[in-house]
């Protein structure tokens, strides 16, 4: 029994919804037997992941789709103990080096290594190598990066390797220098339209043109949060026809809820209050650049023009700061004491100079 | 207290025979020095000469009437003492003495060797107050040996095995027919906290626990003894991490700063015996600066007749410039971060109003001085808005929230990129307070606790996210894979996890379970399937009135629960919903157990073809048994629910309903067949996994 | 079977890499140092040593594909032959764990040895084989100070029998004792000339048609790194081969390739910040104006917008920054202070700032800078 999510992924490139040109060339590539190293990065609910599923089902067949999930112990040099969770069919495997924090060079090596030096066994396989998928490549630390780079040369002749990331930004270039680079944009809203409507089909109801219209702007080009969100509602309501909201995630909600009372009100008390918040939200594991990113977001749409820019200003700067620091609260602080500084003085017309860089 | 009165008397006659109880020692000090070597046994100083021995031994008090300071603090540390000498001298206390000591006449807080309740003294309190030297003359008094652990040795839990229980168990030290009584010096220094110190303290809470006698067998040689000796440990800091568990369980003795007046007499005193003019004045500006830390008066008066100079004000004010900066703890710190320099204390530093205007040096030294500059920074963020000076323009919050990023994004560097050079830097991140928030009579700051209370509650998210994380990964295992990317680190606390409350609570109206509407049922069952699927459930629970509820497993629900609010557009399912929907979860499993073959084979042949199992059997209705008789071998020594041949954890789960008789019946049934098990065919994952054989039987 | 079973057949297919499948960085490695492009003055100075059998510690530096590595590789496959070349070259990357055990360990256990050269090499040619060994530190400047602390030592103590070659992007990353012990060589970022003559060569040696477009496109976009610009012409000439029919390589295949983003939506933000686009024709009065209208809710759009395109944001600042930097008619003060907003985004996003913010930011301060 699967989410709606899961049961209405394509399975093979043919079923993709968008980007037909980007279906083609990875099909052209799986067929040429000279598969490259990949890179595959876009945003969130883009469909990274079924795109990467799919390039292996074309480079392998259904036998990828049998997959067992484990858990595989590491031995960090300290001699600590780590737990990775692995996916893997006969033909690849997948893991998530973030999981190990810190130690994830450690996972890269051993693993790769170990894969590098077996071979495809299975005689009936379409390829010689075997693939890895290494998810959220972004968060790799700079080290394992660094043990990545070279393992791609070394060992070609038996491994492939498809990184998964968000962005590429933060990953070094020559690692990016030694993938073939796809971008996966996320789908506009047309498309996103489209893909529910596929799916309420499937499930036997039509979607309502309003309602698909409201989740697909309320999801950004997001398409699984889309997907859930009508999953969610449909189970809420059958009838989607009739008026309804789309629900917001709680900590959204809950953010907006900061922003308010960072408009209102500016006094050491609410200070105070603002701060029993922040850290309601990240005890609730809410990562604190999106707490951030999301209060930002929200109280720029209620204050003046001209303190826009500088609100977003000192978001960006402390956002920065906070990767350095392990506080996360503090530099949420200071951003919320200097928005309230900015507002407080635009109120009072105090001269803003000071402020300008 | 009067009986403590006598009872300090009778010991004082008991233990000085010639003098005078208010005597120096200095006065004989030949037996001083025999005394020392005898009962400290330290024979580092043996060599030392009356003249270049430090005065701090010299005139170290020897009777229990020479000590300094608080009476009662002493009296409580030597009733303590007493309480054990039941135990250790088989003695009654108290005897002879015609009454008997309110402590005894309860009778209750000894156990079967009448020892005291709590078997370890803990004296915490600033340095040089004499908390080591209270120990050694009140163990002495009372006819212990002393056995000292200080912090020139190695603090591991490998000592307590070592040195402490041989030492414990035989009772009395080598070579002395005296019991033995341990003082541990220093207990909260040195390691700092870390994970050896933890250990040393439990491993010696360990001792103290009195294992149950086992009946009819001879106890086992190896097992330890029970503690039949006392133990006092001495802190400086009582709020150590390291120290959390003994203090609970140990009397907890408190030293404090002795009146000034009594210092300066003694102090005095031993200026008169070793012919050195002071002034009354100089001594009392001594002690001041001192703090009361006679140790260090003591230094500095030798220091200075080693000078050959007389004991004067400037003389003694220059000298002590470079005396040692009292440790601070961080709560202290903060104080005198938030609040101005008392007067009495700048008085006795004697600094004009112009030195006291320089705080830049002294409150960096003081932050650095506590080594424990994060909590110094948790205090400033938690205490510094809550100020009630004027600040219309916040001018000075963002000062003080600039200080501490900048400490915060400082400090991150330096641990990350290991620049310890960075480190001089950051108690400077902290003076700015001063100026900004200093404020005469404010309420004693406490010790900050929201970062703490924020890492519990995070902890306990993440814990829930991650047995979430658990279920989708074990129902991956099941779906061909399905559930997997939505385990990932920031989908499941963004996405997944809000929609996933709103998927699982879809407004039902509490109907019985026969006469339910078609389109409720839809939906029902779909509810039931995700649910199972995810392996969530009610479980049936009590809260705080007594009332039954249904309590979601795991808790997913707090992910919507923010300020202990539900998010409102969320129904609140009603018990009876709940509870309908826990009983068509319970059917469904036990549907999914009685025909699992017709609705397990094809969906997960693979699994099987490939697994080494081959449940030997040749009817279907063996093999469920012997499924689930396996899980419930693996089921509770393996919290991951990635269940080995990638069923679903079912028995283990649904053990609320039926799974006792259900597992008796499996285990009986399972004993029948034979199951073959062959190696190297197969999936190699399965083989991999660490298993027992039991599993397979 | 299991994936991670090791592998039992025998060894000879193990790195039998298909030269059809290597990577063509590898495959047009150069062989001997005078098939270094375009670095004369290293080339000539290193020559020399091939004569003369003496050769200093060395320091290479330089960015990326410049030939750091090929050079060091090629002068001691030259010096010693493939025979010797395993005892005599250690070679030891950023993917090898080189912390300080390594150093005392290893690196001091091979600098120690001194292996008997073997005469006669199976080539039949004949190599100078001087008495010293090679140790080849590649990607140096990651490696720890305290490990590049403990090399001081054991590069004087062996320096009889062995020579150090540092190889490193940033110099300033390798300790001074370190530095002042080597000769130091700067490699130079290629010229066009030299990429495109090489980038020619391989492509008619690998049968690829390219055009001089597309020659040029892959070296605007790989900015002197002749490895990258390799390996997009191989990406490009994969993916062309591998359409149904083949087709030609052309220019925008390079650029989607290299990530770069399309002109189209850099020239999109750019208006919407107010900067006139030299193309466009618009009158200077009628844009400006339009400009102050859009304000901060139409770039902030636009940003969202240019996010979900899942451009990475380094590429679009420093595209968006060769688009201002040689605006023809901004002045030099509106220039400077977009240059400072770029280099300070560029600093964040290296340090993994949030990508959104930043090129909110980067827009807001541009924005800015041209609306006063």
């Amino acid at each position: 029994m699967s989410l709606w999510v899961d049961k209405h992924r394509p399975r093979v490139l043919d079923d993709l919804h968008y980007h037909a040109g980007l279906s083609a060339r990875l099909r052209a590539l799986a067929a040429s037997g000279d598969f490259p190293h990949m890179l595959f990065y876009g945003p969130s609910g883009a469909g990274k992941k079924t795109r990467i599923a799919c390039t292996l089902r074309e480079l392998f067949g259904k036998g990828v789709e049998k997959l067992k999930i484990d858990q595989r112990v590491f031995l960090t040099p300290s001699k600590r103990k780590l737990d990775v969770n692995i996916v893997q069919s006969n033909f690849h495997i997948e893991i998530t080096p973030s999981e190990a924090g810190n130690y994830d060079r450690v996972v890269i090596q051993e693993l790769l290594k170990e894969i590098a030096q077996t071979q495809q066994v299975d005689l009936s396989a379409k390829q010689r190598f075997k693939v890895v998928i290494i998810n959220e490549a972004d968060s790799l630390t700079r080290d394992a990066q660094a043990a990545l780079r070279r393992t791609m040369e070394k060992y070609m002749s038996n491994m492939r390797i498809i990184l998964c990331a968000n962005s590429t930004s933060r990953l070094i270039a020559p690692i990016k220098s030694r993938c073939l680079l796809v971008r996966v944009a996320a789908p506009d809203e047309t498309k996103t339209i489209e893909v529910l409507r596929y799916v309420g089909k499937k499930e036997g109801f039509d979607v309502p043109d309003k309602i698909a219209h409201e989740i697909a702007e309320d999801s950004n080009g997001n398409l699984r949060k889309a997907i859930l969100v009508l999953e969610a509602l449909k189970m809420q309501s059958t009838d989607l026809d009739k008026p309804l909201t789309i629900a917001k995630p709680d900590w959204e909600t809950y953010c907006h809820k900061v922003a308010d009372m960072i408009v209102q009100e500016q006094s050491p008390q609410r200070v105070m209050d603002v701060r029993a918040k922040l850290y309601e939200l990240l005890s609730h594991c809410i990562p604190p650049t999106v707490v951030l990113k999301t209060i930002a977001d929200r109280v720029v749409d209620q204050v003046d023009e001209s303190l826009k820019a500088d609100i977003m200003h000192w978001a960006a700067i402390y956002e920065t700061r906070m990767r350095v620091g392990n506080k996360k609260i503090f530099h949420l602080e200071a951003w919320v004491v200097k928005v309230m500084s900015l507002y407080k003085h635009f109120f009072y017309d105090i001269d803003m100079s000071g402020f300008d860089d | 207290m009067k009986p403590f009165v006598c009872l300090a008397r009778e010991y004082h006659l008991a233990g000085c025979i010639t003098t005078s109880p208010i005597v120096l020692i200095s006065r004989d000090a030949e037996a001083v020095a025999a005394a020392q070597q005898s009962s400290r046994g330290t024979t580092a100083n043996s060599k030392g000469s009356e003249d270049n021995a430090l005065w701090v031994d010299r005139y170290a008090p020897k009777r229990f009437t020479d000590l300094l300071g608080d009476d009662r603090v002493h009296r409580e540390v030597m009733s303590w003492v007493k309480e054990w000498d039941y135990c250790v001298f088989g003695r009654r206390q108290g005897l002879g003495r015609g009454r008997k000591r309110p402590r005894g006449e309860d009778g209750d807080n000894l156990d079967e060797w009448k020892r005291p309740e709590e078997k370890i003294l803990l004296l915490s309190g600033p340095p040089g107050l004499g908390k080591t030297t209270l120990a050694h003359v009140v163990a002495r008094h009372a006819g212990y040996e002393v056995f000292e652990i200080n912090a020139s040795d190695a603090r591991s839990a490998q000592v307590v095995d070592d040195r402490l229980r041989p030492a414990l168990e035989s009772g009395s030290a080598v070579g002395s027919s005296k019991p033995v009584l341990v003082v541990i010096d220093e207990i909260d220094g040195a390691t700092g906290g870390s994970d050896h110190s933890a250990g040393f303290v439990r491993k010696l809470l360990s001792l103290t626990y009195d294992r149950p006698k086992k009946k009819g067998r001879k106890a086992d040689p190896k097992a330890s003894r029970p503690l039949l000796r006392p133990i006092i440990c001495i802190c400086n800091d009582l709020y150590a991490t390291a120290l959390r568990d003994l203090r609970t369980s140990a009397r907890v003795v408190r030293f404090s700063r002795p009146n000034d007046i009594h210092l300066v007499r003694r102090l005095r005193e031993i200026c008169d015996t070793e012919g050195l003019r002071a002034e009354s004045r100089a001594l009392t500006a001594l002690v001041g600066i001192a703090q009361g830390d006679l140790r260090g008066c003591l230094n500095m008066l030798q220091l200075i007749k080693a000078k050959g100079r007389e004991v004067t004000e400037p003389v003694v004010r220059t000298a002590a410039a470079g005396m040692k900066q009292v440790d601070m703890t961080s709560t202290s710190v903060l104080n005198d971060l938030f609040s101005p320099m008392a007067r009495k204390r700048t008085k006795d530093l004697g600094l004009t109003e112009e030195d006291e205007a320089r705080y830049v040096r002294r409150l960096s030294r003081e932050v650095e001085s506590t080594g424990a500059m994060d909590r110094v920074a948790e205090g400033c963020f938690e205490y510094y808005a809550t100020c009630h000076r004027h600040d219309a323009n916040f001018a000075r919050y963002l000062k003080a929230a600039e200080w501490l990023t900048s400490y915060d994004v400082l400090s991150g560097e330096m641990w990350t990129e290991r620049e310890f050079a960075l480190a001089e830097y950051l108690p400077f991140m902290f003076v700015g307070f001063y100026p900004l928030f200093q404020e005469r009579g404010r309420p004693k700051l406490e010790r900050p606790k929201a970062t703490w209370d924020h890492h519990v509650a995070t902890t306990a998210n993440q814990e829930i996210y991650a047995s979430l994380a658990r279920c989708l990964r074990s129902a991956a295992a099941r779906n061909h894979g399905d559930y997997r990317h939505l385990a990932n680190g920031q989908i499941l606390q963004l996405e997944f996890a809000p929609y996933l409350n709103r998927l699982i609570s879809p407004p039902l109206n509490p109907v019985n379970r026969q006469i339910i509407r078609p389109c409720e049922k839809a939906t029902l069952s779909r509810l039931v399937d995700i649910m199972v699927a995810l392996e969530l459930r009610f479980l049936r629970d009590k809260n705080d009135d007594g009332q039954l509820v249904y309590r979601l497993d795991p808790p997913i629900d707090v992910f919507v629960t923010y300020d202990g609010k539900r998010a409102s557009d969320i129904a609140i399912s009603k018990y009876a919903v709940r509870h309908l929907v826990a009983t068509e979860i319970d059917d469904k499993l036990a549907a999914m157990r009685s025909e699992p073959t017709e609705k397990n084979k094809p969906k997960r042949s693979n699994f099987f073809k490939q697994r080494a199992i081959n449940a030997g059997a040749d009817d279907d209705t063996s093999l469920p048994a012997a499924k689930r008789s396996k899980q419930d071998h693996i089921g509770p020594a393996e919290k991951v629910a990635v269940d080995f041949f990638g069923r679903p954890i079912i028995a283990s789960t649904a053990k609320a309903s039926s799974g006792k008789e259900a597992k008796i019946a499996s285990t009986k049934t399972v004993t029948k067949y034979n199951v073959a098990y062959r190696f190297n065919e197969g999936n190699s994952a399965a083989v991999r996994k660490p298993i027992k054989v039991s599993a397979f039987l | 079977m299991s994936f991670f079973q090791p592998q039992t057949r025998s060894a000879p297919q193990k790195q039998a890499a298909d030269p059809q499948h290597q990577p063509w960085v590898e495959k047009y490695r150069p062989k001997t140092i005078d098939d270094v492009s375009a670095q004369e003055h290293t080339v000539a100075v290193l020559r020399k040593t091939l004569t003369s059998s003496n050769l200093p510690h060395m320091l290479f530096y330089g960015p990326p594909g410049t030939g750091k590595t090929s050079t060091i590789l090629a002068l001691s496959r030259q010096l010693f032959g493939p025979d010797n070349f395993r005892s005599r070259v250690l070679e030891l990357n950023a993917s090898d764990e080189r912390g300080i055990a390594i150093v005392r360990d290893k690196i001091k256990n091979f600098a120690r040895q001194t292996p008997r050269a073997q005469a006669v090499s199976s080539d039949g040619k004949t190599y100078p084989c001087p008495p010293y060994k090679i140790i080849i530190l590649d990607e140096a400047d990651s490696m720890t100070q305290d490990a590049q602390a403990a090399l001081r030592r054991i590069m004087e103590t062996y320096a009889r029998i062995t020579r150090f070659c540092l190889v490193c992007n940033y110099v300033t990353r390798i300790i001074d004792p370190l530095a002042s012990r080597c000769s130091k060589f700067r490699f130079k970022p290629l010229d066009s000339m030299s990429t495109s003559t090489r980038l020619a060569e391989i492509a008619s040696k690998e049968n690829v048609p390219v055009t001089d477009a597309v020659i040029s496109a892959l070296i605007d976009t790989s900015h002197g790194d002749l490895r990258r610009s390799i390996t997009y012409l191989q990406s490009a000439s994969r993916l062309s081969m591998s359409t149904d029919p083949p087709t030609d390589i052309i220019p925008s295949d390079i650029e989607e390739i290299a990530g770069v983003v399309q002109s189209s939506v850099i020239n999109n933000l750019a208006t919407t910040l107010g900067v006139e686009l030299v193309s466009s024709d618009a009158m200077d009065v009628d844009s400006s104006n339009g400009v102050k209208a859009k304000g901060f809710d139409a770039i902030r759009k636009t940003v969202k917008g240019i996010i979900r395109q899942g451009y990475s944001a380094s590429q679009i600042i420093s595209q968006l920054h060769d688009l201002i930097i040689e605006h023809p008619t901004l002045s030099g003060r509106q220039k400077a202070k977009c240059a400072l907003a770029f280099a300070e985004a560029d600093k964040a996003l290296c340090d993994g700032a949030d990508e959104e913010l930043w090129i909110l930011e980067v827009a807001l301060r541009v924005h800015k800078a041209l609306s006063t």
